[in-house]
């Protein structure tokens, strides 16, 4: 079954969820009733998370950017229909993934890739440090090198698996919350997630061991 | 089985710290206030698609109207004298009704003949003083004629009534007869 199809079940939010969902159904509340700068706010909190897990599933900036402006649009047009049944969260980032895995599947022959520069963090830089050692190589070019091979290694998964990978490892959600997202049980999130991690686990070996 | 070898918890650990190295693609500043003016003018573009259909078509009706405002108005005329006109006997393919006064003979085609059913003969009494069932013989033969026998076919009565034969005028000598040019005198129009 498609993920597009199933994504309409209704999301039971864990408790940090429910309250970041009280507040956004607040500002929804405020701009179904006319307040439409108040929509501004709501971009503003999601715009880098929602751009992140549409640019880990195409791996290009440009669609990247131009989906995630997609979504809001679709979520400003149908903000009238949202009843509250499931968070607003969820509820965009189901918009967003509809966008993405629609768009994914229109360009499927015409793929590239266009990568964002990567910004070393503080609590990475111990890990980076390790494998720049162990490979005796330059940091900017290992960084490089990287960033080629993890996008690479994930565009090889399907869209089902990259879905499941992106939204628990880089985007830090629960196997309830994604499993709520992609309307498939907390099994098949599971099932899915312990695939993806093997397959990328065999890709990246080399920086593994 | 595509993966049969197992990997150790410390491996697990060590691509979780490489997946997440992805969490550092990220862009600048710059990109951002790119993306929000775009989202901007999107964002304007779909209030102004979001106006419900039938406010579309009633804004696009009254563009049409104001761009065609003589047009519309010529065409308007137009169908109004076409109404008009088709509304006439003529062309609404009726026959066309006479008053009981009328002396103007209308005779009949054939196709009126089959709805001429019987007619039916009638005496007008053209003195407007006499009553109206009876004949005044006080005038004589010479006199001015006093009675008009028109011939009326049975739907018409009593409302209108269609003159199929040419109107004869008799004094009361005549009257006395019966019958006169075939037809039989069987009352007035009073009588109706």
């Amino acid at each position: 079954m498609s993920i597009i199809k199933t994504i309409t079940k209704p999301l039971v939010s864990s408790p940090e969820r429910r309250l970041e969902a009280d507040e956004d159904l607040y500002i929804v509340r405020k701009i179904q009733s006319g307040d439409v700068d108040a929509f501004d706010s709501l971009i503003f909190k999601y715009r880098e998370r929602v751009y992140s897990v549409i640019y880990n599933l195409t791996s290009n900036r440009e669609d990247a950017s131009d989906l995630t402006q997609e979504t809001f649009i679709k979520a400003f047009q149908s903000i009238n229909r949202f009843k509250g049944k499931s968070s607003f969260f969820t509820w965009l980032y189901r918009i967003s993934l509809n966008t993405s895995l629609s768009h994914l599947r229109k360009n499927k022959l015409r793929r590239f890739f266009s990568f964002e520069k990567m910004v070393e963090e503080d609590h990475t830089e111990g890990f980076i440090e390790n494998l720049r050692t162990e490979s005796d190589s330059d940091k900017a070019a290992l960084m490089t090198e990287l960033q080629e091979r993890l996008n690479d290694a994930f565009q090889k998964l399907s869209i089902k698996h990259r879905t499941v990978i992106t939204l628990f490892e880089i985007d830090g959600l629960s196997h309830k919350e994604i499993a709520d997202i992609v309307g498939a049980s907390i099994g098949t999130v599971r099932s899915r997630l312990y695939y993806a991690k093997q397959f990328l686990q065999g890709e990246l070996k080399d920086y593994i061991r | 089985m595509l993966f049969k070898k197992r990997f150790s918890p410390k491996d697990e650990e060590r691509l979780s710290h490489l997946i997440q190295l992805k969490r550092q693609e990220k862009p600048d500043e710059a990109f951002w206030l790119r993306f929000d003016e775009e989202l901007r003018s999107k964002q304007l573009a779909a209030i102004v698609r979001s106006q419900s259909w039938y406010q579309r078509v009633g804004k696009l009706f009254i563009l049409i109207a104001r761009k065609s405002a003589a047009a519309t108005a010529t065409a308007s005329i137009l169908a109004f004298g076409i109404f008009t006109i088709s509304e006439t006997d003529y062309f609404a393919g009726k026959q066309p009704t006479t008053s009981p006064n009328q002396k103007e003979p209308v005779h009949p085609t054939d196709d009126d003949a089959s709805a001429i059913d019987q007619p039916i003969f009638v005496v007008d009494d053209l003195h407007s003083q006499a009553e109206a069932n009876e004949v005044d013989f006080s005038y004589g033969i010479d006199a001015t004629p006093s009675y008009e026998i028109n011939a009326l076919t049975k739907k018409s009565i009593p409302v209108n009534y269609q003159i199929i034969a040419e109107p004869k005028q008799f004094t009361a000598g005549h009257i006395n007869s019966g019958t006169d040019l075939g037809a039989k005198v069987i009352g007035t129009w009073n009588h109706f």
